[in-house]
């Protein structure tokens, strides 16, 4: 196996309250090889994506409290400065984010916020960099990139805008590609198109990319390793297939669980109903003292779950890039 | 955006008429017989027969509406009662002392506004926060005449570095100019200053709480580049509108500050027309203040179209 471009070891983010510290991310830890997708699955506050933001210190300062480890190509990224991450930003880790329109800004035309990426990391002339950001804009596939660039964002529609994204986020040429739900605000067939446009690029520049999302349909498509989260935990993490064909963890069962198959044979009123998982999150000030997810388990095989953190062991019988945090040992795993 | 300003220039034709109606009507229901003030004791009732007639007071209020509205028109605001000096010359004289005054008092307002309500955005609820939101509520408190005075025992009468009143005109002396134009500037700018460090802080604080931001650092950007691009350049938008009111408040004068300042501005006029009852002087400048205000507007909304590429004021373009 090659060197890993990132490699994150136990890390944590808390975040100060009124009613305490709130622990978001607890102890994560994962590599990320050069042109590998690395896909990073949860529910909504489940931490995934303020675990990314913790490694360019993008979270809000005073309010977070970040430790533990994060070595991108040799340099330790947690605990430093705001300048000296400032190398780092765009031009090391790139990043696209959910929400196209209010992640760029509505007052300054797409062509200046890219120019702005490019010139992020060293100087350029204007209109060299102008033109870099035209061709940005070509490469993520925007038809008439001269004229689109004085664009403003409202008036391209929300794929375009995450094209902008995309090509902010190329810019300054980043090993690793961080997608922060970068489909999730935009219709299926947009979607599509992302996801092919982000491998096309991941692959023409053997980027390792993170790509953060509750949409198992785009994991199962696109990731080569998956990790589930659950309360800022790493409950289970395998490749793509072992984690679809034989998961171990109850929470990760009861998320496929709770996907519609799309290639059922049987006619939908025969098919198995979907199932869902009762209940909620743990409230982050105050997590349970053992397995996280113990509150909402229907399975609560063993005693220790309720007084023990399980502790993320290989699967046996898996590959040992496959492993789960539970105490749970269903058979024929 | 040319049909946008012609539909807006003929709401404030509108407006206007409203106004003139309103002036003229207050003007000539407030008790108190201009004729009699300007004569005082001397004149007979010959005379002021005479004299009423000649400034037109013994036509119906209708037409005498109608005969001012109709030379204001031709840009003849009448004669002042009290002086027999054409309102059109009177107003203009006053105007160069005004506009030294608002422009800058709005100059000494953004001074304290961006600076402090920008810092105390950036850090909130530390020391700097304290100290802005305490000084602009005392900014707001502080009555400008005692601020007033107390700036001139100070930096006239003791320190002796200020004149302590009067206005001379920058052509004639620029630098007496300016000396003259110091406080009477600071004392209108504090409370203006005091009410746009507010609107400054939030907006700032909206800002930097934006995604926008968060993309821009993402980018790698320098520090300095993302607070002046992404948040005060965002952050501008609401701070033109509080501006312009500002600005339009400080042009229609600042009454208590010219007096205390001996400023020979519009506003302290307005205030020797409304004593003597000077119906034509009042009437004129009461309609100037309210052109300044429906001009400044216009302006405001339409610098928000130019900084803010999300308004349109292209008709069917309404997003």
């Amino acid at each position: 196996m090659t060197e890993p471009v990132l490699s994150v070891r136990d890390l944590n983010v808390g975040f100060r309250t009124s009613r305490g510290l709130a622990h978001v991310v607890n102890g994560i830890s994962y590599d990320v090889q050069p042109g590998e997708t690395l896909a990073i699955v949860g529910e909504s506050g489940s931490g995934k994506s303020v675990g990314t933001l913790a490694l360019l210190g993008l979270l809000p300062p005073g309010v977070a409290k970040v430790s533990g480890s994060a070595v991108f190509a040799g340099e330790e990224l947690i605990g430093r400065s705001e300048e000296k991450l400032r190398p780092i930003r765009g031009a090391g880790i790139g990043m696209v984010f959910q929400d196209p329109m209010t992640s760029l800004n509505p007052v300054l035309t797409v062509g200046r916020q890219i120019v702005e990426a490019v010139r992020a990391h060293g100087p350029m002339p204007k209109a060299a960099a102008r033109a870099r950001a035209e061709e940005l804009l070509a490469e993520v596939g925007i038809p008439d990139p001269r004229s689109r660039a004085d664009a403003f964002p409202h008036q391209l529609s929300g794929g375009m805008r995450q094209r902008v994204m995309i090509a902010i986020a190329l810019a300054g040429d980043p090993k690793v590609l961080i997608a922060d739900e970068a489909t999730t605000a935009l219709d299926v067939t947009v979607q599509a198109q992302i996801i092919e446009l982000i491998g096309r690029l991941q692959s023409e520049h053997s980027t390792g990319v993170i790509w953060i999302t509750h949409d198992l349909g785009v994991v199962a498509g696109i990731a080569d390793h998956v990790l589930v989260m659950y309360a800022g935990r790493c409950v289970e993490e395998g490749s793509v297939d072992e984690l679809f064909d034989r998961p171990v963890h109850p929470y990760t069962r009861g998320l496929l669980g709770s996907m519609p198959l799309v290639d059922d044979p049987r006619p939908a009123r025969e098919r198995d109903p979907l199932s869902t998982m009762p209940g909620l999150p743990p409230d982050p000030v105050r997590l349970p003292p053992g397995c996280s997810f113990y509150p909402r388990c229907t399975i609560r095989a063993d005693e220790r779950c309720r007084t023990e953190v399980p502790p993320l062991v290989p699967i046996a019988g898996s590959s040992d890039r496959h492993r789960a945090a539970t105490f749970y040992a269903p058979e024929g795993v | 955006m040319t049909g946008y300003v012609i539909r807006r220039l003929v709401q404030s034709v509108i407006v206007l008429i409203g106004v003139s109606i309103l002036v003229f009507a207050i003007v000539h229901l407030v008790p108190g017989d201009p004729i009699r003030l300007a004569l005082g004791t001397r004149g007979t009732e010959e005379t002021y027969q005479a004299m009423r007639e000649r400034a037109g007071l013994d036509e119906p209020l209708v037409v005498q509406y109608f005969q001012w509205i109709g030379s204001a028109l031709t840009g003849d605001l009448g004669v002042s009662f009290r002086t027999g000096q054409p309102v059109a010359n009177m107003i203009s004289e006053r105007v160069p002392a005004t506009l030294s005054l608002a422009a800058a008092a709005i100059v000494v307002a953004l001074l304290i506004a961006v600076p402090l309500g920008t810092l105390s955005a950036l850090k909130p609820r530390s020391p700097v926060d304290w100290f802005a939101t305490v000084s602009s509520q005392a900014g707001l408190s502080i009555p400008d005449f005692w601020m007033g005075i107390m700036f001139i025992l100070l930096f006239a009468g003791t320190l002796g570095w200020l004149p302590s009143g009067g206005y001379v005109g920058f052509t004639e002396d620029p630098v007496q100019w300016a000396r003259h134009l110091i406080m009477p500037a600071v004392t209108a700018g504090v409370a203006s200053g005091s009410i746009m460090t507010r609107f400054v802080r939030s907006s700032v604080l909206e800002a930097l709480g934006q995604d926008y931001v968060r993309t821009a650092r993402a980018k790698g950007m320098r520090a300095r580049d993302v607070m002046t691009w992404h948040v005060l350049r965002n952050a501008l938008v609401p701070l033109v509108t509080v501006g312009g009111v500002q600005l339009a408040y400080l042009l229609s004068g600042v009454v208590i500050v010219e007096i205390v300042f001996a400023w020979p501005g519009l506003g302290q006029m307005a205030l020797q027309a409304v004593e003597a009852r000077d119906y034509s002087l009042l009437q004129g400048t009461v309609l100037l203040f309210a052109v300044i205000f429906l001009v400044v507007n216009l302006v405001v909304d339409l610098l928000y179209a130019k900084l803010d590429p999300r308004i349109s004021y292209e008709q069917g373009a309404a997003r």
